[in-house]
């Protein structure tokens, strides 16, 4: 089958990203993104996920994060008993 | 540091345990983005301290040596959420790897949604939205816990695909499948709670 589906073609889009595409594998969705409206949009909705992604934590390292002293105590304990 | 003369070493590390424990558990918590699992991995790196001491010898800084093993236990703690990850057969992730079959027809082609314009004309502005921000942590939330692991090990070990999988000791295939359906989820999510809201 020269034509994937959009399911096949979505795998591949991911796919790429971790392990390499075969030549035909690579061909078949060039074909397919280029007449597939939705599968084109997927292609770059990945990638824009994948930006946002790259943004996590979205929360800035935040440096009044404490250790409680309750949990600070109870090391100290399992220190002394192990 | 001579160590020679550190007769008892529980002793010195609970005084790191003070001095070093706010900093390390900062980090955990912001690779783990969790409190409790946070606290754990803190209080392991301190045990397996102690049970290394020997191997310490004060050869270098102890918070350099702290922070080493609890990098150890942050990628462990990656790796056993991967290897629950193999096992995808969990009700709710079966519910979610439903959810994402029924955006395809019966030819496996999309059921399509008309919204791919709407994504396009929007996307550079929302990097920056504190709104669109906060529907996408949701969306991220709703991820069966293993695939969210999946998905943001890839940024917070600030790695390659390719080490991850075997950082992770998964396969690729494995890995990109669980990829992309998460990545079908946080479409779909994001459409819901975002996109169509935009074209109305």
């Amino acid at each position: 089958m020269i034509m994937l589906s959009c399911k096949k073609v979505t795998e591949l889009i991911e796919k790429k990203q971790v392990a390499d595409l075969s030549l035909l594998e690579k061909f078949k969705m060039k074909l397919h993104t280029s007449m597939c409206k939705a599968c084109k949009a997927y292609q770059h909705q990945s990638k824009f996920i994948d930006a946002l992604l790259s943004r996590l934590p979205v929360k800035p390292i935040d440096q009044n994060e404490k250790l409680s002293s309750a949990a600070k105590k109870k090391i100290i304990e399992k220190l002394k008993n192990s | 540091m001579d160590t020679s003369n550190l007769v008892d070493p529980p002793s010195t590390i609970s005084l790191w345990v003070n001095e070093y424990g706010d900093m390390l558990f900062t980090w955990a918590h912001h690779k783990t983005s969790n409190r409790e699992q946070a606290e754990d991995l803190v209080q392991d790196t301190f045990l397996s301290a102690l049970k290394a001491f020997q191997s310490f010898e004060g050869k270098s800084n102890p918070k350099t040596w702290l922070f080493s093993i609890l990098n150890n236990k942050i990628i462990d703690y990656y790796r056993k959420a991967a290897i629950r990850m193999e096992r995808l057969n969990s009700d709710r992730a079966k519910t979610q790897y439903n959810f994402t079959e029924s955006l395809f027809d019966q030819n496996d082609n999309w059921t399509t949604n008309g919204l791919e314009d709407v994504w396009q004309q929007s996307e550079q502005h929302l990097m920056n939205d504190p709104l669109f921000e906060e529907v996408f942590v949701s969306c991220l939330d709703d991820l069966p816990e293993n695939w969210r692991t999946a998905i943001s090990a890839k940024y917070l070990l600030e790695k390659k695909s390719k080490e991850i999988c075997q950082e992770l000791n998964i396969t690729p295939t494995n890995y990109w499948q669980v990829l992309h359906r998460s990545k079908l989820l946080l479409k779909k999510c994001l459409e819901k709670g975002w996109f169509e809201k935009e074209r109305r």
